[in-house]
């Protein structure tokens, strides 16, 4: 029992050194006390996903989904939460298995759009149901105080194509009053542009998760587990791209001869300086520089295995850099942590380096952490599909892409515990509410009116 | 037996995996700004997104800290986080008395990790919160050298460079800065030094980036927008900075930065009892000093002399407190003085005294008018122009150049000074503006 105890008191300190701490900024009299911490959920990418489309008859299609804004609770108006139109959104992708993600690049940039303030109630409301929110743009919009509207832009090794612009990206849901069809503003939010694209940009449903709560009571566990994620909502961007736009030889799935792909999404924000010439200004519209301040591939990586104090510079630098950051890979300190804790060995199923890092396994010139995946594997359909992945005879899941299905939580724990914890898991083994089998693949989010805290 | 260890097997493997599950998880979700690499969502008042629960859930968090390290007393990330709380404490309540509480804390935490990121680096932020900017600029510099590329450190270098006058130095530190992580936090430091370096629309076009860039409902946002209304107010954009700070108590309707930003437009377009109202309520949610001295400033211009006096003492109360929790107020005591006609002589002392600590153009101003008041003037003359230095638009002390220039006869040169102060903001002071437009009048050619 002591034992135990102890155990569970290491875990937190282990959950601390993770984390990291907080210095809070302080106040006192006069000088300046500027925040120390940004809190920065809006630049705060949750989940990457890239998958071969599942859906019916677009089997031919590459699918990729960044969620943004952790835990969004689905009541907090009056303001409720909005991209960042201060944030570059990109998706990033190799093509010819080099590792460097620069061969095709997605950006998306969002501006907000102040429509007045609703007459009838003389006061700036984001939404209100005056009258209720029926569509994203005309007659029924009216209620939209705030809109925000977006550019997608598509690099194809430097040449520039603008997908489409002012697109109008789905409001947060806040309610049947106000928005009494909320399934049909999600469906008027998903635009066919150029080149075969189809794109969505709004909130949905969390589909991660994860039993949480019983975990911090002290491992208080329970079978079933309850999905602490359940409830919160994400902002999420979603593109659908023809394979042939994203392979090399713009071949389809089963013709090209590369059907290996890399990608990570990444967000990034201006980069400013410090001190102007006179006249200088901040922004050129063409000359935008920015600064790479978070990127996500594969899930685990940026949480679990880069140590909290390189956190900063690993955001910051590209993926082709990875191999300065190979010891987190080769001695992942997941599986020190463990052995602080129990002092039982821990060892992980393969190299990770192999997975994570290289389209090579064995082969570690180069290194660069990207969520790969092969689209010559033919997709799955949704109720065929194994959260499990690889490790149940599913080979269209993580780490060959990713679904929003999968239970990276449960893979990753079985994958680097090893062969003693080929039934681990936390007894939470699907999302709080059923994934769709269609774009943008995310489940409709919870309204701020109807979702009460109360589990599950 | 085989079903015994068996058993004990399992039970391990789900400790094992819920653990790796919790870790993972937890860093992954629960840490909103974990990227910038200092944060502990649980002990973040503002991680919460519900703002009017923040006080009850960080003195639940010091509890739950206090009593961890009862059945641990050696856990010294405990020690650290404890001493954060405290300083969060201190900046929710404006109770000075929490800073000793953080420095032992901290203390503790040093003593059983001594090159602890979070532990140095929350020294830095303590010492600039009494004041102490050589000190916080020592601290920094060795979290900095601990790990230079987390972002935390060089805001307190570059906040602690501000105070001590190495301009210079601090912009190459915001640099460095806003290249690792452009953010609210770097993208509203480098707005403060650009407003310093007399660039107004360049501070303007970054602290509006800041707002933008902030967590809607955050208290940091909820600062940098009061900050970004009072920029607005020292250009004498009442309605733009009423605005802003209408906009902040929207999200945040005790926030007191903003309430008595708007007393203060209140003030400036001449309705006083609604200031008094508001300055009154600020200092109700939290005494802090400039926020009193206002209210008594205003009392005084409504001839309130008994309210007015006992604003004033409560100013000394307050620096008593403050100088007792070992907060340096010398500067702006001498400055209060300075404008209250009171303890000229020892003013003169104690602005030199700030003076050398903070040798900043803030330090100069407040030593030039003290020197004035003491019929100094040459000497002032001297300080006023090093207040000047670098082109701030600052109206109180082109006021106070004005001023001096006047007694030196300097009349071209005063009535520069003066009608550049009241062009940039003829509500710049309670106290000065009819003085101001008085002393104009007399060099009128």
């Amino acid at each position: 029992m002591r034992k135990y105890f102890k155990g569970v008191v290491m875990s937190f300190v282990v959950l601390a050194l993770m984390i990291g701490l907080a210095p809070a900024s302080s106040s006192a009299a006069s000088h300046r006390e500027a925040p120390l911490i940004s809190l920065d959920p809006t630049a705060d990418i949750t989940d990457f996903f890239m998958f071969r489309s599942y859906e019916t008859g677009q089997e031919d299609k590459i699918v990729l989904v960044m969620d943004v804004i952790p835990g969004e609770e689905p009541s907090s108006g009056p303001n409720y939460w909005n991209f960042d139109p201060t944030v570059l959104y990109t998706f990033n992708i190799d093509n010819n298995k080099d590792g460097n993600a620069n061969d095709i690049r997605f950006e998306i940039q969002f501006k907000n759009e102040f429509r007045g303030t609703n007459a009838d109630l003389d006061l700036f409301l984001s939404y209100v149901a005056l009258p209720p929110i029926t569509a994203l743009d005309g007659p029924g919009s009216e209620g939209l105080g705030l809109r925000q509207t977006y550019t997608v832009t598509m690099f194809n090794k430097g040449k520039k194509t603008v997908l489409g612009r002012d697109l109008i990206a789905v409001p947060s849901n806040v309610g049947p009053r106000t928005m009494p069809d909320y399934e049909s503003l999600t469906a008027q939010g998903i635009y066919e542009v150029k080149n075969g694209v189809r794109v969505f940009a709004g909130q949905r449903d969390d589909p991660f998760y994860i039993d949480l709560g019983a975990v911090f009571d002290t491992l208080n566990l329970r079978a079933p587990g309850t999905d602490m994620l359940s409830g919160f909502n994400v902002h999420t961007i979603a593109l659908e791209v023809p394979a042939s736009l994203l392979t090399k030889d713009k071949k389809s799935v089963d013709d090209t001869s590369q059907p290996i792909l890399g990608a990570y999404a990444a967000t990034s924000r201006r980069a400013v300086r410090v001190l102007r010439g006179d006249g200088e200004r901040d922004r050129d519209d063409d000359g935008d520089s920015w600064v790479q301040v978070q990127r996500l591939a594969n899930p685990l990586v940026n949480e679990a295995i880069i140590g909290t104090e390189d956190k900063d510079r690993w955001n910051a630098l590209d993926p082709t850099k990875e191999k300065r950051f190979v010891e987190y890979y080769t001695n992942p300190r997941l599986a020190t942590a463990l052995e602080a804790v129990f002092g039982a060995d821990a060892a992980p199923l393969l190299d990770l380096r192999d997975v994570l890092l290289t389209y090579t396994p064995g082969n570690y010139q180069k290194l660069s952490e990207l969520l790969r995946l092969d689209i010559s594997v033919a997709p799955v359909a949704l109720a065929s599909q194994n959260p499990l992945t690889v490790l149940a005879g599913d080979n269209a899941g993580w780490p060959n892409g990713r679904r929003p299905i999968d239970d990276v939580t449960d893979v990753a724990i079985r994958v680097i515990g090893g062969t003693n914890y080929a039934t681990a898991g936390d007894a939470v083994d699907a999302n709080d509410l059923p994934l769709p089998e269609a774009f943008p693949f995310l489940s409709t989010p919870w309204n701020g009116r109807d979702r009460i805290h109360i589990n599950p | 037996m085989q079903s015994l260890s068996q058993n004990r097997t399992l039970h391990r493997v789900l400790i094992l995996a819920l653990i790796v599950a919790f870790m993972i998880i937890a860093s992954w979700r629960f840490a909103p700004a974990y990227h910038s690499g200092l944060s502990f969502a649980h002990l973040d008042p503002f991680a919460s997104d519900t703002s009017s629960r923040t006080n009850a859930s960080m003195d639940a968090q010091i509890q739950t800290l206090q009593d961890q390290l009862r059945s641990q007393p050696d856990d010294w990330q405990a020690y650290s986080q404890l001493g954060l709380a405290y300083l969060q404490k201190a900046r929710e309540t404006g109770d000075p008395t929490y800073y000793q509480k953080t420095e032992e804390a901290l203390d503790k935490a040093l003593s059983f990790q001594s090159d602890d990121y979070a532990a140095i680096s929350a020294k830095g932020a303590l010492a600039l919160a009494r004041h102490d900017f050589a000190s916080a600029l020592e601290w920094a510099e060795k979290a900095k050298q601990i790990n230079p590329s987390r972002t935390y450190a060089y805001g307190v270098i570059a906040d602690a460079q501000i105070e001590l006058g190495h301009y210079a130095e601090s912009a190459q530190t915001l640099q460095t800065m806003v290249d690792l992580r452009p953010d609210m936090s770097s993208y509203s430091r480098i707005s403060y030094l650009r407003e310093l370096y007399g660039d107004t629309d360049g501070a303007l076009e970054l602290m509006q980036l800041a707002v933008d860039s902030g967590t809607p409902n955050a208290e940091n946002t909820a600062w940098v927008r009061t900050q970004l209304a009072n920029l607005y107010f020292n250009m004498g954009n009442l309605d733009r900075a009423e605005l802003e700070y209408q906009r902040t108590l929207q999200d945040r309707p005790n926030y007191v930065y903003a309430i008595a930003g708007l007393g203060r437009v209140h003030a400036a377009r001449g309705d006083r009892s609604e200031a008094i109202k508001l300055l009154n309520q600020a200092v109700d949610i939290m005494p802090m000093p400039e926020f009193v001295i206002i209210l008594g400033d205003l009392y005084q211009a409504t001839d309130q002399q008994e309210a007015a006096r006992q604003q004033y003492e409560l100013v000394e109360t307050i620096e008593k407190l403050y100088r007792a929790n070992g907060v340096d107020m010398d500067m702006e005591i001498a400055l209060f003085n300075a404008d209250h006609d009171q303890n000229l002589e020892e003013t003169v002392a104690l602005a030199r005294k700030a003076y050398a600590n903070r040798p900043s153009i803030h330090g100069a101003d407040a030593l030039a008018w003290a020197l004035y008041k003491t019929g100094d003037y040459q000497q002032a003359q001297k300080y006023s122009e090093e207040a000047l230095q670098l082109g701030t638009k600052d109206a109180l002390k082109l006021f106070h150049a004005g001023m001096i220039a006047l007694e030196l006869g300097n009349k071209v040169q005063a009535r520069q000074y003066l009608e550049q102060s009241l062009a940039l903001n003829p509500h710049f002071s309670i106290l000065y503006p009819d003085e101001a437009r008085r002393a104009l009048e007399t060099l009128q050619p």
